[in-house]
This record gives structure tokens, sequence and C-alpha cells, in this order.
């Protein structure tokens, strides 16, 4: 009880008292994740489109596949990643592995399933009418996409909101890739663990109230986002 | 004005699965006209509107434009899509006001010379003035009705579809759409109905449809009455 | 369409990275030497003389050679002789050089109910554990501590089985913790012990006999394996890890007033 009130004291001196050392590693991960998001996006939009308005053979094999990836632990999706990206794999060439791009990829490929799955939802539970109108309008496609999105903008939101929320405290593939380098590759996740192997655990309840503090602020902008789509879908 | 035209949809044939829907049957859509299509529930009318606007993908079709060689359907499908507008049922609200769900539409159309004056011309030509505002969701279903007509006027379209358009409107919406139609066809475009109600249409329509045994048929069931039709359907379901 | 999306992205990402490759080295050491605090001292120093940026990935010892053998880094500190040897044999590194060592102690309850302390080496404190199969906590994770600790058991002539003997696959800082839990006995580096000494109850009970020092060594990846590594580099902190200046800072790094390292050069034993 002790170490757990001393130390919970002193994370909250060290936030407050501007440790750069804890602001850098809370950049490192905003920036990081920030990034693999924005890249997921599109292609998730494109993939969900696809798998919810197309007509091909396999779509509803994708649609499984997608939502198997949701349950894919992280280390998996890291080791996997680790073996294409070390010397010795597939893209050894791009001297990739341990750099904030391979954490940033890792990441992207975290967060796709979820921005799929979740955007699929959405444009599934969305009037197909929507497209259509859109359509016969006179819209092209990538319009016709457009107003679509806007339709089902609320879900659309949720599912940034949920694949943020994984990203950003995800530890074992951003360990695993990224190396956990101080001033490059640290992350609030990988931060934690070593800080707590160190056993200093200030540190680590520090990076941990920011965690928690933006796991509250993106579930409480989930449910305001979700409550709103909910009065007009 | 919409310029004349006339478009020969030729083989149309559609299948889901092993349902089989429509079967190598034609129709024939000229400017100025108003054709009614009735037919039983299921017979395929909605699938043979959505071919014909583009929005569905037929097993087999050909079309012809103003007597020229049939084309694939695939070919001219982008054409349908331009100048063929399908209104649905219940008629698709966007999110936002009724004045974005017009505006919209008029931004799709290329030709308008002046599209805000064009905008307002078409909302007080479907006498929705002052609801420019209100959120498109929360309008009646004749209201709704009307923001469709109106958006499919701002695109000038050759053909228009309507799917059951009178299903769920009281008598004055109802009369309110059958003048807006009546000035569709005024102008040049052609329409096409379907509908489980002719009678609502028959002074308005040039020519009417039975769809039957997955094809078109010229209609003999027409000249008798309405009474006489429900007759017909009542055999049917026995 | 997407694919290719993607790999432009990447070797656009790429061509930003290559070019500040012979400024930067990618050093793997153990977990227990990164978490010392030592080489956040050095390191910096290093880069203000050199100009090479150093990124330092902490991993346990079997790993750091892995990442070695691989490739996917320029050279690797660790603490596993015979590993060392085997790596070096192998072609996978050169120019090995003795850094420092320090040394693990065996920790436990403070009632010391398998009465190690009374031993003379630590061959008798391993064999009084196993015949009073108190419980032993194991790293298990392969780490140059689990190879040690399994030689010395090895040396000590027991093979630690029995449901007294615990590997928990975990790092240093956790084996402790459990062993703490657990009222068992353990094997750590000083450098552990001495970041995790306030939290526990636990105990030191015995340390210095010399099975138990643990040098550590400091290998490049061999350039002929594996081409682009930055080999200069990997030399360059070789020799000034090995220089007078270095050992100096190392043979004064304290935590809490103790001396955790001993510099190897000119006091190689």
């Amino acid at each position: 009880m002790d170490v757990l009130l001393t130390s919970t004291a002193e994370a909250f001196r060290l936030l407050f008292s501007g440790n750069p050392e804890i602001w850098e590693i809370v950049g490192i991960s905003f920036r990081v994740s920030s990034m693999a998001i924005l890249a997921a996006v599109p292609p998730a939009l494109v993939i969900a489109f696809t798998l919810a308005y197309g007509s091909f053979p396999g779509r509803r094999f994708l649609i499984s596949l997608f939502n198997t990836f949701l349950s894919v632990p992280a280390v998996v999706i890291g080791l996997t990643l680790f073996i294409i990206l070390s010397r010795q794999g597939p893209m050894g060439d791009f001297k990739l592995l341990f750099t904030q791009t391979a954490m940033g990829l890792g990441q992207f490929f975290l967060c796709l399933p979820i921005l799929v799955c979740m955007a699929h939802v959405s444009l599934q539970a969305a009037d197909r009418a929507a497209w259509e109108t859109a359509r016969t309008l006179g819209a092209n496609r990538l319009r016709a996409f457009f107003t679509v999105l806007y339709e089902i903008r609320f879900g659309l939101m949720a599912a940034l909101l949920a694949g943020y929320g994984r990203i950003i405290s995800e530890v074992g593939a951003s360990m695993m890739l990224g190396g956990n380098i101080a001033h490059y590759t640290r992350n609030i996740p990988t931060a934690i663990a070593l800080e707590t192997s160190k056993g200093a655990f200030a540190e680590g309840i520090a990076l941990g109230i920011v965690l928690l503090f933006l796991a509250f602020v993106l579930n409480s902008l989930l449910q305001y986002v979700q409550g709103k789509g909910s009065i007009n879908p | 004005m919409i310029e004349d035209f006339r478009i020969g949809f030729r083989d149309i044939s559609k299948s889901f699965g092993s349902n089989r829907v429509l079967e190598q049957t034609a129709i024939s859509i000229a400017s100025h006209d108003c054709i009614v299509i009735t037919g039983n529930n299921g017979a395929g009318k909605t699938t043979l509107l959505r071919i014909i606007a583009g929005l569905e993908k037929p097993g087999h079709c050909e079309i012809s434009l103003d007597d020229a060689s049939p084309e694939p359907w695939r070919r001219l499908r982008k054409r349908l899509l331009k100048s063929v507008m399908y209104l649905h049922q219940q008629p698709y609200m966007f999110a936002g006001s009724l004045l974005r769900n017009i505006e919209y539409a008029a931004r799709l159309n290329p030709a308008l010379a002046d599209r805000e004056s064009s905008v307002q011309k078409a909302i007080s030509w479907a006498g929705l003035d002052g609801l420019e505002s209100q959120s498109a969701a929360s309008l009646s279903g004749g209201q709704k009705q009307r923001v469709a007509l109106t958006r499919a006027r701002l695109c000038h379209p050759q053909i228009l579809l309507l799917d059951e358009p009178t299903a769920n409107l009281d008598s004055e919406s109802r009369e309110r759409t059958l003048q807006m139609l009546r000035e569709f066809r005024d102008s040049g475009t052609a329409i096409v109905i379907v509908t489980h109600d002719p009678g609502v249409f028959s002074d308005l329509a040039t020519s009417k449809l039975h769809l039957q045994d997955h094809r078109i048929k010229a209609d003999d069931i027409w000249a008798a009455d309405v009474v006489e039709l429900d007759s017909v359907r009542q055999s049917k379901k026995r | 369409m997407f694919r290719k999306a993607l790999l432009v992205a990447v070797s656009l990402l790429v061509m930003g990275q290559a070019s500040a490759d012979a400024s930067l080295l990618r050093l793997a050491t153990t977990t227990s030497t990164a978490n010392s605090g030592l080489m956040d001292l050095l390191l910096p120093k290093f880069t203000a003389e050199t100009s090479i940026e150093v990124h330092l990935i902490a991993v346990g010892t079997g790993k750091a050679l892995r990442l070695g053998r691989e490739g996917d880094v320029d050279i690797v500190l660790v603490h596993a002789r015979a590993a060392e040897d085997a790596f070096v044999d192998a072609g996978y590194g050169t120019d090995r050089a003795e850094v420092m060592y320090n040394d693990f102690i065996i920790v436990g309850p403070e009632t010391d109910p398998a009465g190690t302390a009374k031993s003379n080496t630590v061959a008798e404190v391993l064999q009084r554990i196993h015949a009073s199969e108190k419980p032993f906590i194991s790293r298990g994770d392969d780490s140059g501590t689990h190879k040690r600790e399994l030689f010395l058991w090895q040396s000590a002539n027991k093979s630690p089985d029995g449901s007294w003997y615990r590997e928990v696959g975990q790092g240093m800082g956790k084996t402790l913790q459990i062993a703490n839990e657990i009222d068992g006995y353990t094997m750590t580096d000083r450098g552990t012990w001495l970041a995790y000494e306030s939290k526990l109850d636990i105990q030191l009970l015995f340390e210095g006999d010399p099975p138990l020092f643990n040098p550590y060594g400091i290998i490049a990846v061999n350039p002929e394996r594996h081409p682009d590594v930055n080999y200069t580099g990997a030399i360059k902190l070789i020799k000034w890890m090995t220089s007078p200046a270095a050992q100096k800072m190392i043979g004064e790094f304290k935590i809490k007033g103790q001396q955790l390292f001993v510099p190897s050069v000119g006091n190689a034993s």
C-alpha cells in the first residue's frame, strides 16, 4: 500500500513538474500512433466499402478473415513483421527494424482490421439507398463514396477512436519492432514495461496515468459520438 | 425541355441465385411517355426499374439508343446512371437540412446555369418554401417525396423511374405528386411508374404494362377496371 | 493499388533513413545492462566525441546475439562467455573485447531456511537449496543470467528439477518480485538487486565467489557476413569503451553508493 501511495504521489510530481523525458515519450507515442492510424484510414475505408457494396467471389471469406484479425494478439503481428523486416527477412533491405516506421507499421496492421470491421458494420447498417440515390443523381463512384462516408460519419468516428485506443496502449508489437530505443522508439507502453522492470514504479505509474487519462477521453468521445449516431443514424 | 429520344431495352434477363426474376423481356421508353407497370409482389418490377436505372447488374440486357445498333448494358451503364433517375419507394434523405439535400443534386448537374436561383425555384416549385433549414430526416412522407422529386428535377433526367410513389401518401400529397409528375412528362421526361394502384395514374398514363411470369405483357388486363385487376390478384393468391 | 501505395510510402520513408546510416550505430545489449543506467551515462559521451548516435536495444542475451547474427544490429554488448565465443567462432562476430564485469549474488528469505549463508562456495549454496527443496526461482528465459545459473547448477553436480524449482520466464526485476512474494531463493545480478532492494523483504545471502563473476564482452557484427553493418562505428565504440577514460567512468559508476561494475582493461583477472 505504501509503495502504491508514494509511487503515485511521485508520478504526479513527475508529470506536472514537466519532466522532459516523460513528455518526450508521450510525444513519440502520439506521433507514431497518429501516423499509423492516418495511414490506415484510407485503405480501411476502401476495403470496408468493397466488402459492403461489392459482389465478388470470396467476399464473405474476406469479411470473416478481417473479423479474425481483430482477435490476433499484437505480439503475433509484431513477430510476423519482425521476421519480415529483419535483415534476413523479405524486406530486410529496407532496414526498417527498430525504427519508428517499423513501430508504425505494426500499429497500422493492428488498427486496420478494427477500422475495416467497424466501418463495414456501419456501412451495412446504413441504408444502401444512400449510395444508390447519390449514384442515380449522377454522382460518380468517388463522389458517392464520400457522400456515404459522410452519412456514416459517427460510425467512422467510433471506429477511429476504437482503433486509436488499441494502438496507443499496445506494448507487444511496439517493443518487438521499435526496440524501445530511448528518445526514438520508446513510447508510453514500452516505457512502462521498462520502468517497471527497472523497479522505477513512479515513472511507470506516471505514464500509466497519461494512458488512463487518454483512454478516458477516447471513451468519453466514443460515448458522445455513439449517442449522436443513434439519434440521427 | 428534354430532346426527343427513344431507348429500347431488349433481352432483359435476371436471376438471383436460382430464382429467376426476369426472362428475355423487353421495354421501350420514349420522351413524353408515362408507362405504368403493374404486377404481383415479387414479380420483378423493382428489379426491372433498377436495371433501367443502371443500379442493378442484369444477367443479360441489350440497349439501343434512338434505333442505333444495340449495345450491352454494361457499356451504357454510366449513361444510364447519368440520364435515368430512380426514386426509391421511401426516398432517401441525406443527413442535414432539406436545402443540403436539394443543393446536393444541383451540384451534380454541371448544366445548371445559376445554381442558387435554380435551387430556389425548384423549392418553390415543390411548395417546400420555408422548410429549407429543417432536418430532412424529420420531414413527413409527402414532403420527402417532394424533396426527392425536386432533386430529380434539378438533374433533368431523360427517364424518371418511380417505385410505388403514392403507396404511403394521403390524398392531398398524392394529388401534388401527380401534378409534379405531369410537369415532368410535359417537359419531355419519360416516366415509368411501378405500382399496385394503377387507377391513381390513369389520367397521366400513356401506356400500361403488366409484369407476369418473368415477362412484360402489353396490357390486356388494363382495359378492365381496377376491380377486375383485384380479382386477378385474388385468383393468383389462390 | 493499395499495395503499390504502401510500397511507395515505405520506400520514401526508407530513403529518409538510409542517408543517416554512417552516423547511426545499433547496439543490442542485455536488459540488466540497460536498466543499470550505465549506458545512459556512457553513450551520450561517446556521441559527443564521435557524432555517432547509438540506438540502444535492450533484450535478453539470446535475443541480442540473434539480432547480431541476423545483421539487425551493428554491435552487441552481452555477458554470456560461452555463447559469445560460439558467436565469434561461427563467424557472426569479430573484434571481441572485454569491457567490464559485475557479479551475481544469491538472495533469499531472511530466515534462510536452507542455511545457505554458511556456505563457502556458490556450489555449496546450490547444493543446500537442492537438499532442502526450498523454492528457487529461475529466470527461465534463456538470458545470460539464466545461462549462468544453469552452468552453476551443473558445476554443483545438481540437476534443478522438482516442484521447488520454478522457471518463470520473466526479466530479473519480475523474478526478484516473485521470489519475494513466495519466500524463494534466486540468483540476481547486483545492479537489478540494488534497484529493487528497498522494495523487497528478501536479503542478500551469498556473494563474492569467483564463479559468480560476470564478464561483459563487446562484439562487432562481422562485416563479411553483413556488408552493410556500420563496422567502422562498431570498432570506434569498442575502442572507446576500452579506453582509459571510459574504463574510469565505468569504475566510478555507482548506484546507491555501491560500485556496480569493475573495468576489465588493466584489471584482467
